[in-house]
């Protein structure tokens, strides 16, 4: 193979100017070492699924062409000056303090002209048109996906269905430890993916309940912020059923490094399947605030929630990391009231505290996070675990007339 | 350092404090250049120190020798003493040693305001640390842990190392000002009969469009700064969207500061390089005119340019269109001046001593910087490049390969002036192919590691970044290291060395050449001639 | 580099104008600080 490719270099000299023909080989070059390296070198975008990514791609390849061939020919011209204008060949001075007739006139305009028609034209008209095209969210669209970033997991909604789940990292602490050895989707894996049809175009919807986090799934060529109080925009239409992995790309806090986006792209039929068994089990959950739940069940279903949940800040043992993430070990809001007389929320309490987060602290509100059965659960848990035996529960009922 | 006076008692009574007084109360522009140089070079090894302590950490995937907020502290504190403490103090302190002595002034303007310039410093760095050391007491969770980019409502959150770099911004910001006052009024009112604008050296106007940079910008920093403190204390709604504003204002604000102040680490490199060029070509400057409309066209198109630092942030289409092209559109002036830069050796008789090496290695370095810039200028493209480490390669080749290798170009350059003897060449030589190799062995992955889909500011990684990374932490640590062979040889410099004529180099033009080396503590006693 | 020193008088001029504009160039800076609290989107 090895041979073809110079082969094809030097047929092309005869046509080709050289440097490009250099340009070529090179490039050839450059693209078979990673594969006798046989190591996970990779040097380009990963494989794009979406038009948007395709097209991104296209245009880096092509910027990086261009401003490979710059960047070769400057500096072989500075070179070669380095080399035959030296002292010590005996090269005498030049006194020319700028262009002098014109030819030298020529030399000096020609490369800003070229620049100039580079910026401006080449690049910048397919640009324009890329820009269009990425911010058209609304054209055509089939679905809409709602994204929603937290400190630190994400939250997806998908609004005509009514299915909301949260999607947090499911890597084992052992393995971030070194205490086990890494699987294969590293950082990269979580709970619950989103899943999304193949072929469809889906409007994503972007915010957050807390600081600014970055969705960002390179095979989509898709990176947009997800701000606090705001909404923004993105569009994705996945060619290729797979698994597709991102990450946050806005730092958020101790654990943005670990709150990844996967994303599984099925046929249609699939996703729809899917949906349906979502909506089931949201319809079950829901059902769970109508009844009442034993102390048992309670803090059972609190401990799943707040390991999940919870543990990232304030520690599995409750000691918190204070001041940041406070104890709930003997805290006294943890021990003080649960309810008012009425049944509503006590400022500064327990249930205050889970329910609306603290404003200017990284405690979120997680009362659009967590369904009525979790918030109680998880409360209870809180209240008769780490040391805490506060011995009293509250139940999902409680919670929903909250709302 | 002896200071020699050969002038007559009359001046001040001949008034020399030795020890530490001298250096309290100086106002002498090279003493006060001499300490900022000190400062700056003590800054880069403590911020080059933490950033060590981030490249071990990202060796190998998992966490091995710090929790994540640990991390994001050290992250943004390197950035903070990098910009804050390591290069504008050094591009200040050339500013102090050579206008006076290019302009044929007897000082600064502004002595006394120059030496409180200086030691608002001390104090500054020693806010922006002190979290880590107080947190080791069990006081505050440990220094600012957003990232030097303080952006809202993270940095509204965070604990009390946010107010103490809030604090070290306003102070260093402050002394920035003074010293840009400083630099116009002098530049302005204090040149020799003869000098005329046009005949100013291109480091004075290099220097001189910075400190209009800097005062235009630096303020607006201070605002912003100001309201993320009312924000976070004084119940104040500027970046919350619940209370009616707007966590991306702050990103405008900063990033208005923050663009220009790219091209302010920049612009004072940039205009020292010609000289070091032409020395060394024994060929004098190419397109000096083209070069100051170049500097005077980039510090105004710096200022219009800023939000492509955050193109993702969801900005209406015609302002990334019109973002786009205007950044673009500093690729023009800059390739002005790289041509220039080529053109002044085109034709010359070039040696390569110590600061020609590193200003070509500069030139070849920052090239890539610039190229790497235009193509960040593509909103589509760089949907994939933001916040990636695409990026932070990206700046470590602007701003190191730029800001730190032309500041080295300076220091070797003038040392020989400053001191009166001469440095290792040697030692030089073997400083600078150390440098320019480790560091491209440091940041060459980080380019493929952002394009592979890496992002910015994480502690732990994807298992196929895992290589890239191993590769890149290995040149920091040479890079780091290397760096001990240049202060061993500034330091060796200043105690003694090889006596440094006044030329020092052969191709030397300009009046700096025609004191003494080291200059009289009062240099141009008597006016200069300007030819 | 054979003319009589600065003079005292020419030194003081040209310390003076440059204590002016110093003063000018502060108060506009301050100036832009002011205006950048006030800008909302």
């Amino acid at each position: 193979m090895g041979n073809c490719v110079f082969q094809k270099c030097s047929r092309g000299l005869a046509g080709d100017a050289p440097a490009s023909s250099l340009l070529k080989c090179l490039l050839a070059v450059v693209a078979f070492v990673p594969g006798l390296a046989g190591a996970e070198y990779k040097f380009n975008f990963p494989d794009p699924v979406t038009p948007i990514a395709r097209e991104t791609l296209h245009i880096h390849n092509e910027f990086m062409l261009i401003i490979t061939i710059l960047f070769v020919v400057v500096f072989a011209i500075m070179i070669y000056s380095m080399i035959k204008h030296r002292k010590s060949v005996g090269h005498q001075p030049a006194k020319f303090t700028g262009p002098t007739g014109g030819m030298q006139w020529f030399w000096a305009l020609v490369p800003f002209g070229i620049l100039l028609f580079i910026d401006f034209i080449l690049m910048g008209i397919p640009a324009v048109q890329a820009i269009i095209t990425m911010e058209d969210t609304k054209t055509r669209a089939d679905m809409v996906l709602k994204v929603t970033g937290m400190q630190w997991k994400w939250q997806y909604e998908y609004p005509e269905a009514g299915v909301k789940f949260i999607s947090t990292l499911s890597t084992p602490r052992d393995q971030i430890t070194n205490a086990e050895e890494k699987g294969e989707n590293y950082l990269l894996e979580v709970d619950k993916p989103v899943v999304l049809p193949v072929g469809k175009k889906v409007r994503i919807l972007l915010t957050s309940t807390d600081v600014i986090h970055t969705w960002w799934v390179p095979q989509f060529g898709v990176k947009r912020d997800a701000v606090p109080g705001f909404l923004r925009e993105t569009w994705v239409q996945i060619e290729k059923p797979g698994i597709y992995r991102g990450q946050c790309a806005e730092l958020c806090g101790k654990d943005h490094g670990f709150m990844p986006v996967v994303v599984h792209a099925v046929p249609e039929p699939e996703y729809l399947a899917w949906l349906e068994t979502q909506k089931a089990e949201a319809k079950a959950a829901a059902g769970g605030a109508d009844r009442t739940w034993s102390s048992e069940e309670l803090m059972a279903k609190g401990k799943e929630v707040y390991e999940k949940q919870c543990a990232v800040c304030h520690q599995p043992n409750g000691l918190g990391l204070p001041p940041a993430f406070p104890a709930l070990s003997g805290s006294p809001i943890v021990k003080g009231p649960l309810l008012d007389k009425d049944g509503k929320i006590i400022k500064d309490s327990h249930v205050d505290r889970v329910w609306n987060g603290k404003a200017g602290s990284a405690m979120q509100a997680f009362r659009n996070t967590l369904s009525d059965v979790e918030v109680a659960a998880v409360i209870t848990y809180e209240r008769n675990s780490f040391g805490n035996r506060q011995g009293d529960m509250i139940q999902p009922a409680q919670i929903k007339t909250l709302r | 350092m002896s200071s020699i006076t050969t002038h007559p008692a009359e001046h001040h009574d001949g008034y020399h404090p030795g020890g530490f007084t001298r250096w309290l109360t100086t106002t002498n522009h090279k003493d006060i250049g001499t300490m900022y140089m000190t400062f700056s070079l003590i800054m880069f090894f403590v911020g080059g120190l933490m950033i060590l302590a981030v490249r071990a950490e990202l060796f190998q995937p998992g966490l091995q020798l710090m929790k994540p907020e640990f991390f994001n502290q050290l992250i943004g504190v390197h950035a903070l003493v990098m910009i804050f403490a390591a290069l504008m103090p050094a591009a200040t302190g050339f500013a102090n040693w050579m206008i006076p002595l290019m302009i044929g002034a007897p000082d600064m303007a502004l002595p006394r305001l120059n030496n409180w310039g200086f030691w608002l410093l001390p104090p500054a760095a020693i806010l922006l640390t002190l979290p880590f050391t107080l947190a080791l007491f069990g006081v505050g969770d440990g220094a600012i842990a957003t990232g030097w980019t303080f952006y809202a409502p993270l940095s509204v959150q965070g604990g009390m190392g946010v107010d103490f770099a809030i604090l070290a911004v306003h102070i260093l910001g402050i002394s920035s000002i003074m010293g840009s006052i400083n630099i116009i009024v002098t530049i302005f009112n204090m040149r020799a009969p003869g000098m005329t604008m046009m005949k100013l050296p291109l480091f004075a106007w290099g220097w001189l469009i910075t400190a209009f940079l800097l005062i235009a910008t630096l303020p607006v920093l201070a605002g912003a700064v100001t309201m993320l403190l009312t924000d976070r204390h004084f119940g104040t709604h500027f970046f919350d969207a619940a209370g009616g504003g707007d966590p991306i204002l702050f990103q405008h604000l900063f990033w208005f500061f923050g663009h220009p102040e790219v091209y302010i680490l920049l612009l004072p490199v940039w205009g020292l390089i010609p000289h070091v060029l032409s020395t060394f070509s024994r060929k004098p400057t190419y397109g000096y005119k083209a070069q100051v409309y170049s500097f005077i066209a980039i510090g105004l198109l710096s200022v219009i340019v800023w939000a492509h630092h955050f193109f993702t942030a969801g900005l209406p289409v015609p302002a990334l269109i019109y973002f786009m092209f205007s950044t673009m559109a500093i690729s023009l002036p800059l390739a002005v001046l790289f041509f220039c830069w080529i053109a002044t050796m085109w034709k010359g008789a070039m040696t390569f001593e110590t600061p020609m090496l590193f200003a070509v290695g500069f030139i070849v370095l920052f090239g890539i910087a610039g190229l790497t810039g235009l193509i960040l200028a593509d909103v589509a493209a760089d949907a994939q490049y933001h916040h990636s480490y695409f990026v932070v390669a990206h700046f470590h080749y602007a701003l190191f390969a730029g800001g730190i290798m032309g500041v080295m170009t300076g220091v070797y350059y003038w040392l020989p002036k400053w001191t009166g003897h001469m440095y290792s060449e040697p030692l030089g030589k073997l400083h600078f192919w150390l440098t320019v190799v480790s560091f491209n062995l440091t940041f060459i992955p980080q380019f493929f590691l952002g394009l592979a889909g890496m992002p910015r500011r994480i502690p732990d990684y994807a298992l196929q970044f895992a290589e890239f990374n191993a590769i890149s932490t290995v040149g920091a640590f040479i890079l780091g290291i290397s760096q001990l062979l240049f202060a061993w040889n500034v330091w060796m410099c200043v105690r003694g060395g090889p006596k440094a004529t006044a030329r020092v180099w052969e191709g030397s033009e300009g009046l700096e050449w025609e004191l003494p080396s080291p200059p009289p503590h009062h240099s141009w006693e008597v006016q200069p001639q300007v030819r | 580099m054979d003319q009589q020193p600065f003079s005292n008088a020419d030194l003081e001029r040209r310390r003076a104008a440059s204590r002016r504009l110093a003063w000018l160039i502060g108060a506009v800076a301050v100036l832009v600080y002011v205006v950048g609290l006030f800008i909302k989107r």
